[in-house]
């Protein structure tokens, strides 16, 4: 076990690891903390002169008032199941998609993949206006399906993503099952998806987050009040005249909370895989 | 085979047209009626759940109790978010009926023919009794009213009494003239804690709202940005002079924040809030912001320039109606459109302290010239909005007001001379300017 | 199995994306090319103008200004993200207390969106009260204009991109890194290799199909940054941050010219297409697929 000794040898350079992590993770997280002081102001002492970097008195009914202004609850909800229902969408076919392109007899592969990176390549803001006469015509407006559907229909990222995790299985075990007669389907629930899990939960996770912070689309796409995604609602503090800075800061920080529940409550699934595989020796 | 997919791409090219064309003609929504009422979309912008989202709540309720017939299905959104949406909507045949328009944009839509011409509404009610009807009026080359007032913003000089006293100051005048205003800005100019640093700055003669900068000054030294010819008239001796002026105020005494300087004590409306200038030329609305700020305010007219001229602006924001819409809905839009324009809407809205009430009795009220907060007395807004020319409306407004406003501020932070700026300044806004082909 | 029923199956896992490219990219491109050649204003019916869109592209001035920034923001952003993304992934891949802790604190501007960083952006970047400054003076240097110089602005917003995009990246690097066993580590460290060393020879080329992805990405939504330019600087001051993929949102939206900025959308989309071509091209010279 010569793999053993060495790691040990290895433990008391740990120190510097651990300064450039925490000190790292200090740089992340600091002007979240400014901010959060910056949300406990009032107006007065956010735009003082000198500036202040405590509230003092911290204005606590900031939090209170944003909640009061709008339905803050309801939009959350909105983008849980906007983002929840755009994730599993993405995952599932940008998975079939990817597996077809990786390790099927796809016809036109190479075109449908050069298809899949332009389409990456075209910006939202350009194409909006095509795909909101389409979604008129389809009836979707102020519904979510607009913001949902396209995810069902496999995303470029994904299919990247997904392609190159399949790409990374050892063909025999394809050829392997094969032999024993199972069915394509099996194949691709029963053995490769379980072995791509990593990339599954990165796509998960990066979805959930494209959709939560989308602007542009449901700007445009909802118009009812009650319909409307958390960060619509934060955007909406803002005054054309009136100042209160404060208020949106706060909004924008309350807006944080449930998808920083999320991303710890799922970064296990993510990240342990790849940092305790990192280990393996 | 070729000759087929020819013939496709020709029917895809004529499908693609038609959906195009027929989506800017067909709109507004489509039921004419839900259960025998006239179902009427309305947009309007301000921040959500704040003061003004909700007073304007209240005032649809009001108007529905008021209107069984009519049902009001509200679309809002805060400024930004609330235009991103409308020109996507426009486009895709789905915007509001009725919607709330910032003043300088009217002729942006009505330029493309979204709006509907609202002067033969108009005749059911006296123009004289409203502020604004004619600055919409002049916005169009025809002269029609493509929009009904809503809430009117003009300019004042606004002075913070308390840095005044503390420097022994008098206080401004309507009389004031533009020397009178730099030698006060100078006698205010202070380093309060001696540390070699400006504290306090007499005025704010930069700010990239424009129209509380470099617009009022450049018509009040004689000059003009857009002639009522609907050419640009930037480029004029008149526009050196007051652009001059201001260099002279900002780089040579020192008494008002150059544009570094002004982004590096915090953007420019919280320059005056924040006492950190003692004047600045300032909308109606900026009085939420100062009183937020907790400044005891005065307001006086703008000063004079060389000939007398104020330079005074207004900015009418403005009811609109979607072209696309049925009759029923436009006329039941303007029934809203009264409704608001009504003394006790007006009073309501007032209240929120957004803008100056268009009807004019309610202007003259007590409750709006003398409020019993500062500023406490109000009236120069109003003389302000009497004489008030418009801000060059045009179809163009957003496009060639940015094109001018990249080379003037290059010559207020000094990167080009006052000259070359205002020669750019010129070609780029009238190119703009002649680019644009009116829709038939 | 038969080939033929074989390919229907493969058809059948990719339907999903057959009907993406038709409804969300054939039709929007198809739209797209054909207004670009039209003098649409979103609201009155697309006349057809033939290639005028694409001769004021050339002479306008405005265009090349948000090309030149769009360049700036890309060289600036793409290399220091990928870097700092690897040795941050190198440095978390190990076992340490509070690891995932700590790895949650490198997420959490990933998992906010541009409207919250705009706002989180500002404690530290505000020229008057932003901690930035406060930390430049401990140091003896002058405040800075930050967002709102026009020097300044584009190195900001690549910043405070790299801030918050680094993240994630680090999560596909970590991803590439376990797949490098350690026995290459052990048997290096055996023959002598310093951790300098290590790290250039087995990780680098090790994780190289990953940087190959993690270049790809970043330099396609740099050339996209519109949310975050938007909502953070809109273009300013004067146009110093005017990427292209906002000037054509202002000729589109603002402007009405929906014409033009398809034309400048198909410059673009040009220019994403030929980088990504060349980073394909030359992948072949440093990716190394174990």
């Amino acid at each position: 076990m010569p793999s053993r000794a060495l790691k040990r040898r290895v433990r008391p350079g740990r120190l510097p690891a651990y300064v450039f992590v925490v000190s790292g993770a200090a740089i992340m997280l600091l002007p979240f903390v400014t901010s959060l002081f910056n949300s406990l102001k009032s107006y007065a002492d956010f735009i003082a002169i000198p500036p202040t970097l405590l509230p003092d008195p911290p204005v606590w009914s900031n939090y209170a008032e944003v909640w009061a202004r709008a339905p803050f609850a309801q939009y959350a909800i909105n983008s849980f199941v906007i983002a929840g229902l755009a994730t599993a969408g993405a995952v599932i076919s940008s998975a079939m998609v990817g597996h077809a392109m990786a390790r099927m007899r796809l016809p036109l592969r190479n075109a449908l993949l050069t298809a899949a990176l332009a389409t990456l390549m075209l910006p939202t803001v350009v194409t909006i206006i095509p795909t909101f006469i389409m979604f008129r015509e389809f009836g979707w407006l102020d519904t979510f399906l607009p913001l949902i559907v396209p995810f069902w229909l496999a995303t470029p990222f994904g299919i990247f993503l997904m392609r190159q995790a399949f790409l990374a299985i050892p063909t025999d075990f394809m050829e392997a099952a094969a032999l024993d007669g199972a069915g394509l389907w099996t194949i691709f629930t029963r053995i490769h998806l379980p072995l791509v899990k990593p990339s599954l939960a990165t796509l998960a996770v990066f979805t959930f987050m494209t959709s939560w912070g989308a602007v542009l689309e449901p700007t445009v796409f909802l118009t009812s009040p009650e319909k409307l995604t958390l960060p619509i609602g934060v955007m909406g503090l803002r005054g054309q005249f009136v100042g209160n800075d404060q208020l949106v800061t706060a909004g924008a920080l309350m807006s944080l909370v449930p998808i920083l529940v999320v991303f710890i409550v799922a970064q296990r699934y993510f990240v342990r895989g790849a940092a305790a595989s990192g280990l393996k020796g | 085979m070729p000759e087929r997919d020819r013939f496709r791409v020709a029917a895809l090219g004529r499908a693609l047209t038609l959906t195009l064309a027929t989506t800017a003609a067909c709109g507004g929504g489509g039921d004419e009626t839900a259960g025998g009422k006239v179902s009427l979309t309305l947009g309007y912008y301000a921040e959500v759940g704040g003061p003004a989202d909700g007073m304007m709540r209240k005032l649809v309720d009001q108007f529905t109790k008021a209107n069984p017939g009519i049902e009001v299905k509200i679309e809002s959104a805060d400024y930004d978010q609330f235009y991103k949406r409308l020109r996507t909507q426009l486009a895709g045949g789905q915007a509001p009926d009725v919607w709330l328009s910032d003043g300088v944009l009217v002729q942006e839509f009505s330029g493309r023919n979204s709006l509907r011409d609202l002067t033969e509404y108009a005749s059911d009610i006296n123009p004289a009794d409203y502020y604004g009807i004619d600055i919409i009026k002049k916005g169009d080359p025809r002269g029609r009213l493509f929009g009904f007032p809503q809430g009117a913003q003009s300019t004042a000089l606004f002075y913070n009494k308390a840095i005044f006293a503390k420097a022994g100051v008098e206080p401004p005048t309507a009389d004031w003239t533009y020397d009178d205003l730099l030698a006060a800005a100078k006698k205010l100019t202070q380093d309060t804690n001696g540390d070699g640093k400006t504290d306090i700055y007499g005025f704010r003669a930069y700010s990239p709202s424009f129209v509380e900068s470099w617009w009022p000054m450049v018509k009040a030294f004689g000059g003009d940005v857009l002639a009522d010819d609907g050419r640009v008239a930037i480029d004029s001796p008149q526009s050196r002079d007051a652009l001059t002026w201001m260099n002279r105020a900002m780089h040579e005494e020192k008494a008002a924040p150059d544009p570094v300087t002004t982004e590096a004590l915090g953007k420019s409306q919280i320059l005056f809030p924040s006492g950190i200038v003692a004047m600045q030329f300032g909308i109606y609305a900026r009085i939420q912001t100062s009183a937020q700020g907790k400044i005891d305010m005065g307001v006086v007219p703008l000063p004079k320039g060389p000939d007398g001229h104020r330079g005074d602006l207004a900015n009418i924001n403005s009811w609109v109606v979607n072209r696309a819409s049925s009759e029923p809905k436009a006329a039941a839009a303007w029934k809203w459109i009264k409704f608001f324009a009504g003394q006790g809407p007006q009073a309501e809205w007032m209240s929120t302290g957004e803008a100056i009430p268009i009807n004019k009795k309610v202007a003259q009220t007590p409750a709006f010239l003398t409020p019993g907060t500062p500023p406490t007395d109000r009236k120069p807004f109003i003389d302000a909005l009497t004489t008030a020319d418009d801000i060059g409306l045009s179809p163009v407004w957003s496009e060639y007001t940015a094109a001018i406003t990249k080379h003037v501020t290059g010559a207020l932070s000094k990167q080009t001379g006052i000259e070359d700026a205002l020669k750019s300044a010129q070609t780029d806004a009238q190119a703009v300017v002649d680019r644009f082909k009116p829709a038939g | 199995m038969t080939k033929v029923a074989e390919r229907l199956w493969a058809s059948l896992f990719a339907s999903p994306y057959l009907a993406h490219l038709v409804l969300l990219t054939a039709w929007p491109v198809l739209a797209l090319s054909y207004l670009s050649f039209t003098d649409y204003d979103t609201v009155s019916s697309p006349n057809w103008i033939g290639l005028d869109n694409y001769t004021r592209l050339l002479k306008d001035e405005n265009f090349w200004n948000s090309l030149l920034n769009t360049g700036l923001f890309a060289l600036m952003y793409v290399p220091a993200q990928t870097i700092l993304a690897l040795v941050l992934a190198v440095g978390l891949n190990q076992r340490l207390r509070f690891m995932p802790l700590l790895r949650g604190a490198y997420f959490v501007p990933v998992v906010s969106s541009w409207v919250v960083i705009a706002y989180v952006a500002d404690a530290v970047f505000n020229p008057r009260t932003g901690s930035a400054n406060t930390v430049l003076g401990w140091f003896g240097v002058d405040p800075q204009n930050w967002l709102e110089s026009p020097a300044l602005v584009i190195p900001t917003l690549a910043l405070v991109a790299v801030w918050k995009g680094v993240g994630y990246m680090m999560v596909l690097f970590l991803a590439g890194l376990q797949s490098i066993p350690k026995e290459l580590y052990e048997a290096a460290e055996v023959d002598g290799a310093g951790p300098v060393r290590r790290f250039w020879n087995i990780t680098v080329p090790a994780v190289s199909g990953t940087t190959f992805l993690v270049l790809v990405l970043s330099t396609i939504s740099v050339l996209q940054a519109f949310e975050q330019v938007y909502v953070m600087a809109g273009g300013g001051p004067g146009d110093a941050s005017e990427v292209t993929v906002l000037y054509m949102y202002r000729q589109g939206f603002e402007y009405f010219q929906m014409g033009y900025a398809a034309a400048v959308a198909w410059v673009l989309f040009g220019i994403t297409l030929v980088l990504t071509l060349v980073q394909l091209w030359l992948q072949r010279k440093w990716v190394h697929y174990a």
